[in-house]
């Protein structure tokens, strides 16, 4: 207690606010005390001088007692800090070079390391906003044959596997739905999913109005009900809080909200990369649609208490038991059981871990050349730090001062770093949703800021440490003797640093230039169909006026023809499915042909595309044999179609495949004759392979919902007000959306590894720059060093191509021994970028070797340049000098 | 024996602390003297040694300090001992006199069998 009460004094007497305690009382009572002594001594006898020579020598040394009195009355160690680090600031701001290089070195290092470290953790380490997400699971179909993962289910299907599980709690199965909006402000095309009743528990989270479904309600005769999204409540209905009960207009069809849920939810398993804002029942009943139908996804709680295990060995039984219940369908199929957590981040889990580690070689690069700068100017200091040392100071109070001069710089750099970061993690949030899932997440936390914190300290220690000590270590008469010049002049801690900053920049660049190549390789591959001057857009035909199919193809083919008409458009089409987009991807069964004869059972599946006849050319696919989809082909027209080379394979190997039939399990057509072969296209962008594909007419196969494309002379994007226009004469109520050229939408595909690329070149251009500013550091301080001796050498005969020579050479030294470090530390990491990788090996020696010499180049150019200050080096000045 | 001019920390408490409470309130000086007379001149205590005391001594809340004015007429500062302090004394003293007798036996001849 009285500890308590004497620190707090203390403090307070460490900023003066102790009461009676000041100095100048202080200097009065000694000087009172002083006088006292001396008359007591005079009043016995001694001389006034004499006297207070006595009092004096009795007194003991003023000053010290007024030291040791102020030591007592204030913290000195917190004193000290104090005069550190004002001294520190001082210093600091006389050398603005070398403060500025420092601070924002360390402040990139600090701060990419600082986002990086919030990302991960946000994404990878922290449990989904979800009620106990450890339990929710994906439930998938796993194509033994083909070997495929992740395939969507059947729905009776997915009923035997719930209700013949052991280990599930409850389940959903859903699937996507993209309802048109109508109200007041026009239409607006929604996405959204059609859901089990249990969605929403099996997830864990409660409505932030009203509630979610009930059971039955997803039944085909359930009512109409929706949940809506909290942005979707927000934007359409301006957040009334009396939205519960009220009803919205959804294709047409008029449904009620039952509910709202919170602004953070969001869909497990991101559809068409889009917030599902809207969520209906999926009125789906057993018998609806066929076993053999697959294009459900599933989502499951597990039992309490339920390993991973038990519930792949008990989904293994469900799917066995099933093979042999339904051969047909079911012979080749089992369930993969995934957490969600793996779900949701599995994929982006080791580029992130890369990337941290990407970061972490930044922050190292930037520690390292900080130390050597600090080494830099430690040594210029050398004499200051001598006459410290002579007057007094202690090894360990240089030290600390030093110490304190470091923290200061890490400090202004963790600072600096910290506002980088925050700006990062803003600026991800809203452009990186779909290269990093959980992006809604990303937030900078106080946990984060005290991680920055700590790294802070990690890279002062880190640059700080090594230079102070090593410098403290000399002799300060000698160096007050003016033997300044003589250190050393080998610089083994800054080659050591150099070495490792041309290490890591070698390994950034490696990776930087094996997503770079993946970027190239991606552009490069042909997709089969035209890219440029393609509009793609998406629209769903709703309401009254397109409930015959009839009406259907009378729209599209409207619209299409209308389209036409616009200047500057060469062709447009309808199409169920866009490339590139992944939407409406249809797999149907085949059941054989006429030359295998009609099969009971459904075979191979093949990619089912509804197509108006303009579809080849505005896409600009190639006919290889037969015939294009016409205008002649009609409802009451023989049921034709087109496939694709890789069906031929599949279905008719061999053989001219032009008049035979296929048949298939689709809603329409059974058989169609094939009238013409296609060629291949990487409908899933290009980093996927042809599948098979049949393109059958939409007025033989009538749809209502997908994409219209359109071929452009000029650039897509200058016809969109006109497309719009026509839209809206055609019916005003229909609503179009995703207006995009085809460019952009095959861009999408290969987002994430563009946004990679951009990151890793970011970082491995800042360490290219640091270390070729180190290796020219290097050779000047050489140059510095060796003034004497270079200046003898020339003095001596030397010509100046011999001291450049001499100087290279040296740097190249470390240069190599860098690089050799950096090119076994690439072929040992690079792997963690394979994932990003297309049809490029991680160990790819072309992008290795490249990188080498764009590091090997530079750092001799910089190292060329610095050794050209030795031409600067007059040898009868140096050697008269010294 | 020459004087002493170093004093552990805790015995020039007692020492003041005792002073204070025989003697009343007293600046520094006049402490300096009794402890010097007290104990015959063994002990001289230097500014260095007595003021920082005197300070943390206050900073304990043991004394308190006032300026007055002295005998002749000088502008001083006087210390004075609080309650707490007087508690303090007392503590200190039976502290003193337990570890005094422990240590007395060790120093006690041996009885038996020297």
């Amino acid at each position: 207690m009285r500890t308590l009460r004497v620190w707090l004094s203390r403090l307070l007497g460490a900023f003066g606010l102790d009461s009676s305690a000041d100095e100048s009382e202080l200097a009065e009572e000694l000087a009172t005390h002083l006088d006292m002594e001396t008359e007591e001594l005079i009043r016995g006898g001694i001389a006034p001088d004499e006297a207070r020579r006595m009092a004096l020598i009795r007194a003991g040394g003023l000053s010290l007692a007024q030291d040791a009195y102020r030591a007592q009355r204030g913290l000195p160690a917190v004193e000290q800090l104090g005069q550190d680090l004002r001294f520190a600031l001082r210093t600091l701001r006389r050398a603005p070079a070398f403060t500025t290089a420092v601070v924002l070195s360390l402040a990139i290092g600090i701060g990419a390391t600082s986002a990086v470290f919030s990302v991960t953790e946000r994404v990878l380490l922290r449990p989904l906003p979800y009620g106990e997400p450890g339990r929710i699971v994906m439930l998938w179909r796993h194509d033994l044959k083909t070997g495929d993962h992740g395939g969507v289910v059947s729905f009776p299907d997915y009923l035997d596997w719930i209700s013949q599980s052991h280990t599930i709690e409850r389940s959903a199965a859903f699937n996507g739905w993209t309802p048109v909006l109508t109200g007041t402000s026009g239409a607006e095309a929604l996405a959204g999913s059609s859901v089990g009743a249990d969605f929403f528990r099996v997830l864990g989270v409660a409505p932030m109005l009203g509630r979610t479904f009930a059971a039955g309600e997803d039944a085909p005769n359930g009512p109409r009900v929706v949940v809506i999204s909290y942005s979707l409540w927000k934007r359409q209905f301006s957040a009334d809080p009396t939205i519960v009960g009220k009803s919205i207009t959804l294709n047409g069809t008029a449904y009620t909200v039952i509910g709202v849920m919170p602004a953070m939810f969001r869909d497990p398993e991101p559809l068409m990369q889009q917030r599902g804002e809207v969520w209906r029942g999926l009125r789906l009943g057993p018998s609806e649609t066929p076993r053999g139908m697959h294009w459900l996804r599933a989502v499951a709680r597990l039992k309490p208490g339920t390993t991973l295990e038990q519930a792949e060995r008990d989904l293994d039984l469900v799917a066995s038991r099933l093979a042999k219940a339904y051969p047909q369908q079911d012979a080749n199929a089992g369930i993969d059981v995934i957490p969600m957590q793996e779900q949701v981040v599995g994929k982006a889990k080791p580029i992130l871990i890369a990337t941290l580690a990407a970061a972490a070689c930044v922050l190292l690069i930037a520690c390292a050349n900080a130390a050597t700068l600090m080494l830099a100017r430690i040594m210029s200091r050398a004499s200051e730090l001598a006459v410290r040392s002579a007057l007094g100071a202690r090894r360990a109070r240089i030290l600390k001062m030093l110490s304190v001069e470091c923290l200061t710089l890490a400090g202004m750099g963790g600072a600096i770093g910290l506002a980088i970061a925050w700006v990062t993690t803003i600026a991800l949030r809203h452009f990186a949703p779909t290269e990093i899932p959980r992006a809604n997440e990303i937030a900078l936390d106080l946990p984060i800021v005290g991680v920055t914190v700590l790294i802070t300290f990690a890279a002062a220690i880190l640059f700080g440490l090594a230079p102070a000590i090593r410098s403290v270590g000399g002799e300060a008469a000698e160096t007050l003797q003016g033997a300044s010049s003589r250190h050393t002049g080998r610089g083994t801690l800054r080659r050591v640093a150099l070495t490792i900053e041309l290490a890591l920049a070698l390994v950034l660049l490696s990776s930087a230039g094996l997503l770079t190549k993946t970027l190239i390789h991606i552009t490069a591959v042909p997709l089969g169909f035209s890219v440029d001057h393609v509009l793609s857009m998406q629209m769903t035909l709703i309401g009254k006026r397109y409930e015959t199919p009839e009406t259907q193809t009378a729209l599209f083919r409207t619209l299409t023809a209308d389209l036409e008409r616009i200047p500057g458009v060469r062709a447009a089409a309808m199409t169920i499915s866009v490339p590139a987009t992944g939407l409406n991807d249809m797999l149907v069964g085949t059941f054989g042909t006429d030359l295998t004869g009609e099969a009971n059972k459904p075979q191979t599946g093949i990619h089912y595309r509804v197509t108006s006849p303009h579809y080849r050319t505005t896409m600009q696919i190639r006919l290889l044999e037969g015939r294009d989809l016409s205008d002649a082909d009609l409802s009451g027209t023989p049921t034709v179609a087109l496939i694709n080379k890789a069906a031929v394979k599949t279905f008719f190997p061999g053989i001219d495949p032009i008049g035979h039939r296929l048949f298939l399990n689709s809603f329409g057509l059974k058989s169609v004759e094939v009238v013409g072969v296609l060629d291949d296209i990487r409908s899933d962008g290009p980093m996927s392979s042809p599948e098979p594909e049949v393109y059958v007419p939409l007025a033989q196969q009538p749809w209502s919902f997908g994409g219209v494309v359109v071929r452009t002379q000029g650039s897509p994007g200058s016809i969109i007000p006109a497309v719009r226009r026509v839209v809206h004469r055609v019916d005003p109520m229909l609503a179009v959306s995703d207006l995009e050229s085809m460019a952009d939408v095959v861009k999408v595909v290969s987002a994430r590894q563009r946004f990679y690329a951009t990151l890793f070149a970011s970082f491995a251009v800042v360490a290219l720059l640091i270390s070729v500013i180190g290796v020219y550091g290097l050779v000047a301080y050489l140059v510095s060093t060796q003034r004497r001796e270079i200046a003898i050498r020339m003095a001596l005969g030397a010509h100046v191509q011999d001291v450049i020579r001499g100087l290279m050479t040296n740097a190249a030294m470390t240069t190599f021994i860098g690089l050799v470090l950096g090119l076994v530390c690439a072929l040992a990491t690079t792997r963690v970028v394979a994932s990003l990788l297309f049809e490029v090996n991680a160990r790819d020696p072309g992008t290795l070797a490249a990188a080498t010499a764009v590091l090997a180049t530079i750092a001799l150019i910089a190292a060329f340049a610095a050794s050209l200050r030795a031409t600067q080096i007059a040898p009868a000045d140096v050697l008269r000098d010294s | 024996m020459s004087p002493r001019t170093d004093v552990p920390y805790g015995t020039l408490v007692l020492m003041v602390l005792k002073t204070l409470e025989g003697m009343g309130p007293l600046h520094g000086y006049g402490i300096a003297r009794r402890i010097e007379e007290i104990s015959r001149h063994q002990l001289v205590l230097n500014y260095g040694t007595l003021y920082p005391a005197l300070l943390k001594l206050k900073q304990q809340g043991f004394v308190r300090s006032y300026w007055g004015v002295s005998d002749n007429n000088r502008r001083a500062k006087y210390y004075a001992l609080t309650p707490a302090g007087r508690q303090q004394l007392a503590r200190e003293t039976d502290e003193f006199a337990a570890m005094n007798s422990i240590v007395g036996l060790f120093m006690r001849p041996r009885l038996e069998g020297a």
